[in-house]
């Protein structure tokens, strides 16, 4: 007891602002594009399981989609928007992410 | 089809001998309407983390057709969930995961049809010629209307 104990600081490298770092900030989209085949109430019900949005909310952006061609969905870091992406296709709705520029 | 009989996350439909038939044709219909591959990204893919990506998205969409399809097989071979009468009709009884494999299936047979159309958009007239080789198309977008407008009414009562 007594001595004491020098506590070394770990050593923080910096990581230059690049594609690594790109990948997890909130900066990809995730959009919808109108296929003029798919039943409203069909998206509506997707755009609610998949994001857990309220009715009014989900055929808020299913008529974005259906009047405007599409509907920014959401923004969100690349890996949450490729999960997004890949949840919506498997309903076969046409889903892409996109970088917010 | 009706539907007879709702509790919180469960519905039984009643299904005659056509509607079973139907169903399952529509279903098969997922065979022989292959669907286009989709894009991960609208913008060119130019990077490697975005190429491997669609890598991965091909490859995740594959492995979920094989599942969904075993999925659907498993539910309308299952005698406790596909309940079928002396007379050919069936009492299909369906958790929220099976309507939602349901749907799936059912919508991926929807666009299919509609890709095997050419893309068509018919709210704009656009009406291709059903001849013998798209009558199948035509039939499939019939039914997945109807068989997806009912499964969506009857969960819609629960919202």
């Amino acid at each position: 007891m007594g001595g004491s104990i020098e506590i070394q600081r770990p050593q923080i490298e910096t990581t230059p602002k690049g594609k690594t770092a790109d990948k997890f900030e909130a900066g990809y989209l995730v959009v919808c594009w109108n296929d003029p085949i798919n039943l409203m109430p069909y998206v509506t019900h997707v755009f609610q399981t998949v994001f857990g949005w309220e009715k009014t909310k989900a055929e808020r952006h299913m008529r974005e989609v259906h009047e405007l061609g599409k509907s920014t969905l959401v923004r969100e870091t690349f890996e949450k928007a490729e999960f997004y992406v890949h949840k919506l296709q498997k309903y076969s709705l046409q889903a892409t992410l996109e970088r917010d520029e | 089809m009706k539907l007879l009989k709702r509790a919180p996350g469960k519905w039984v439909f009643r299904l005659s001998r056509r509607d079973r038939e139907a169903l399952q044709t529509t279903l098969w219909l997922r065979t022989v309407l292959a669907r286009k591959p989709r894009s991960l990204s609208s913008d060119t893919i130019t990077s490697n983390s975005l190429r491997s990506a669609q890598d991965d998205l091909d490859q995740a969409l594959q492995e979920h057709r094989q599942e969904l399809a075993r999925n659907v097989d498993d539910l309308l071979k299952d005698p406790k969930r596909c309940a079928v009468a002396e007379n050919g009709s069936c009492d299909l009884t369906l958790t929220s995961d099976d309507v939602e494999t349901l749907l799936q299936a059912l919508n991926e047979v929807r666009v299919g049809a509609w890709e095997k159309l050419g893309h068509p958009n018919f709210e704009a007239g656009e009406v291709p010629e059903p001849d013998e080789d798209n009558l199948h198309a035509y039939w499939a977008l019939q039914l997945t209307d109807a068989f997806q407008g009912l499964l969506l009414m009857a969960i819609s009562d629960e919202d």
